[in-house]
Formats: structure tokens, sequence, C-alpha cells
């Protein structure tokens, strides 16, 4: 009995469930590390694209955490870059072979995104920063951390943009046709790219005013 | 410190077993991956004949089904002549047949075009309508351009733009569409019947597409040749009336009275 809880505890203790939430808020790798922006501004059109893509990077990012923290202690450190990259280039391409099998339409719209995600600064940098250095299940643990701070912001963003771009969300029509009948129009800049860095700019602004600790000292 | 025959057997043992990997799903999630390019080409070909939304929101099974009662695949020799008893699938790499999906209400036909584009081969559907000249639709089913730039040609806003127009000049002779450099407006010596406007940023993919799209008309211009003299055929002397003559008078009536007003 006693044995269970201690591992219990190491399973899912404080500083694991850290691990996981730390990146959704204080320390989200796209409003505070400023990783992985050129695909959190591509895909975010509509929020099925978004949430698809969050799903990839999970995948990958949990899984080459997983690999990389398995073979830390093996790894040659003159090779190690390589190493990594050979690790997440195989994994994304896994995914993209699932999405073009699996999810055509999604995958069509996605492109380039999805073999993208081998130059994702978050994959790389979580590697490097945390593989490399811990355990398997608290590397699982960051990867999934920081897959889920990554797609909240992608949700977040994919949220706003459809519901002002289109008028849809999930690509069902929320903004009843009674309004375009008095005249309002879907906002065109919310399509483009340049609306998801000042949406990703409006957060970070909310973000920190939310809370005070995250604002840096002068 | 590692040795260095220790890094040389590591680095290969991750490519091989990468590569493994790689391999068996590749080859596991074929037969899915083909069956989306098939009916990805269906639906293209269902988009340049006008039978499927420009958007291409339609469910496979749609698709299956729609191209099923609305298209018939043909085989014609090189030389234009119907051949019965083949199939395109068959025919798949021998140049001396060609395969077209023609529209079983209207008569309109969708040949395939492809080319090489800037980095990769382009593969799409040109259609033409019953007459053999006029643009019904064009699409891209395969292309890798730049995203953002020569990516564009898919898009609606620039397919759209070739409908209704003419592959052949005033003075009857295969001309093709030309994907002007800027505006189809200022080139020279065209005419706009004959030419869209290019897309900024994608000189090069729209000159490519132009090729090919010319190149793709004159290999099927034996069997565009018979469409053209039948369309310029003389109508037939009597029309064919659906109307009740009582009614069809009446129209007439209607007519006259407009045009003096």
């Amino acid at each position: 009995m006693g044995d269970e809880t201690k591992e219990r505890e190491l399973l899912f203790g404080k500083k694991q469930k850290k691990l996981i939430t730390d990146p959704l808020w204080d320390n989200n790798p796209i409003t505070l590390q400023v990783l992985g922006i050129c695909s959190a501004l591509a895909v975010t059109t509509k929020l099925i694209p978004a949430l698809v893509m969050t799903g990839a990077l999970v995948f990958v990012l949990v899984f080459s955490n997983l690999f990389i923290s398995l073979l830390r202690n093996y790894i040659p450190s003159k090779i190690r870059i390589i190493v990594e990259l050979s690790i997440v280039a195989s994994l994304v391409i896994v995914t993209d072979q699932v999405l073009k099998a699996f999810m055509w339409d999604q995958s069509k719209l996605l492109s380039v995104f999805v073999g993208l995600i081998i130059t994702n600064c978050i994959v790389l940098g979580r590697a490097e920063a945390f593989a490399l250095a811990n355990g398997p299940w608290k590397s699982i643990l960051d990867g999934l951390g920081n897959g889920l701070g990554y797609g909240f912001i992608l949700v977040v963003v994919g949220f706003f943009r459809e519901l002002f771009g289109f008028g849809t969300l999930m690509d069902i029509q929320i903004i009843p046709q009674a309004m375009y009948d008095l005249g309002y129009k879907n906002n065109g800049l919310m399509v483009l790219a340049p609306a998801a860095f000042f949406l990703v700019g409006i957060f970070i602004w909310v973000q920190r005013h939310l809370s005070k600790k995250l604002v840096e000292e002068e | 410190m590692r040795s260095d025959s220790y890094t040389f057997i590591f680095a290969m043992a991750v490519c091989i077993v990468c590569s493994v990997l790689l391999a068996i799903c590749a080859s596991s999630l074929k037969p899915y991956q083909e069956r989306n390019m098939a009916i990805e080409k269906k639906k293209n070909i269902l988009m340049s004949l006008s039978l499927c939304d420009a958007s291409g929101k339609m469910s496979s099974d749609d698709v299956e089904k729609v191209y099923k009662e609305k298209i018939t695949e043909k085989v014609v020799s090189k030389t234009g002549q119907e051949m019965s008893g083949k199939t395109i699938v068959e025919i798949a790499g021998d140049d001396q047949y060609l395969g077209l999906y023609q529209r079983t209400d209207n008569g309109a036909i969708a040949i395939p075009i492809q080319g090489m584009g800037l980095w990769d081969m382009i593969k799409g559907y040109l259609a033409l309508e019953k007459d053999g000249r006029t643009v019904n639709g064009i699409t891209f089913y395969e292309q890798m351009e730049t995203a953002g730039l020569g990516a564009e040609i898919v898009k609606p806003s620039f397919t759209n733009t070739f409908i209704g127009k003419d592959i052949l000049n005033s003075d009857g002779k295969l001309v093709s569409i030309t994907v002007a450099k800027g505006k189809a407006s200022d080139m020279s010596g065209v005419d706009l019947k004959n030419a869209v406007d290019g897309i900024s940023g994608a000189t090069m993919t729209c000159r490519f597409v132009s090729g090919f799209v010319k190149s793709g008309l004159k290999t099927y211009q034996p069997v565009l040749k018979t469409m053209w003299s039948q369309s310029t055929a003389p109508e037939p002397a009597i029309p064919i009336i659906e109307k009740p003559t009582e009614e069809l008078n009446k129209d007439i009536e209607k007519m006259e009275a407009g045009n003096n007003g």
C-alpha cells in the first residue's frame, strides 16, 4: 500500500503536474518563449486545421521527447543534433503520411506546415533543453505540456479568426444570416496572416495583465 | 569522450532504424493514400466539368456516385478515332492512345494536362464545352509550387478566370490560353479571349502552365477537330420544336412586341 502511493506520487506528483500546467500559461511556448510562431500564423485561419495541427505537434513532441530521453545516455555528443533531427523528422513524416491516408482534406489544407513541424523550434528546443537531461516519463509530460500550450494559443487564435473572418466555428455557421442582411461583413483581415500576429500580440498583453509575475522588471 | 567508431555505428543504427520504420509506415499506408488520390482526381474532373463546387466540398462517396452517373471515360487513338473496348487504365503510359472524360448530359469533355512546374510536376484537367473550344473549367490536383505564390494556381480566384475563354483565335487556329505576365490586357498580339491574368510573384509557374496547357491541347487536337467540325456544321433547317405551336407563336408575338417597344 505504502509503495503504491509512493509510486503514484512519482508518476503524478506536484512536480509532474507542473510539467504539464506550466507550459499552458506561465511558460507558454508561443507567448512567453516566442517559439513556433510561423505555424501559429499559418494554420489558424480556422479551428479545425488548428486542432489537427495541435494533434500533430503533440504527437511529434511527446514521442521525440520520449525517444531522445531514452537514448540520452547513448547519443554521442558530436552528432547529437543530427540524431535528434532524424528522430523528429521520422516522426513528422509518419504524421504526414497518416494524415494523408486518413484525413486527406485536412492534410491538403495544412499542406507544407505538417512537414515544417521539423523546423518548429518547440520540438528541438524541448529535446535540447529537457529530454536530454531528464527521464522518459518526465519528458513525455513535458512534451505533452508544451504541445498543449502551443495548441491552446492556436485554438484561441483560430477561434477568433474563424468567427470574425468566416462567421463560422468548426465550419458551422455561427453568425446568423440576419446579421449579414443588416450589413454585417466578415473581416477580411482576419483571414490573412497579420491578423494572427495581432491576436498573438493581444494575447500576450492580456496574459501579462492577468499574471503580473510574467512582466519583466525594467 | 566516445570513440569515433562508436559514433559511426550509432549514426548507422539510427539511420537504419528510422528508414526501416518509415518504409513500413509508407508501404502500409499506401493503399489508403492511393484511394484518396484517385478520389481527388475524380473530384477534379467533376470540378472542371462544373459538377462539383469549386471549394471542393463533396464527400468521397458522392464523388464516386456523381462520377459514375455523369462521366463517360473514352479512349481515342492518336488520330482521333474512338476506340471502344479499351479503358483509360489500360492505356496509361501508352502514347498511341488518349484518354478523355466526357460529361454524359452536355457533351463537355475534360482532358488531362500536365507538365513540369517550377519545383515538380503539375497535373490537372482542362475541360472544354461541347464545341471543343470554350473553356468550361481548369483544375490542378497535384503541384509543389511555392506556397502563397505559384501554389495560388489551384485557387478558384485563378482557375475561374479561365472559364469562358476560347482556345481558338478569330481565324479558328488553335492558340490555347496564355497566362500573361501581369495583366492580360497589357499583352500585345494576343486576343483577350485567349488569355488570362497572371499571378504576380509567380511568373515562372504561369509560364509553365501556359506551356503545358498548350502542349496538352495540341496532343488532343485530333479529337478537338472533330468537335469543332460538328459544332460549326449548319444548324438543322427545321428547329426541333419542343413547345406546342400555339405557345411558340405566342412567344414569337412577344418577341416581336419587345422589338417594337
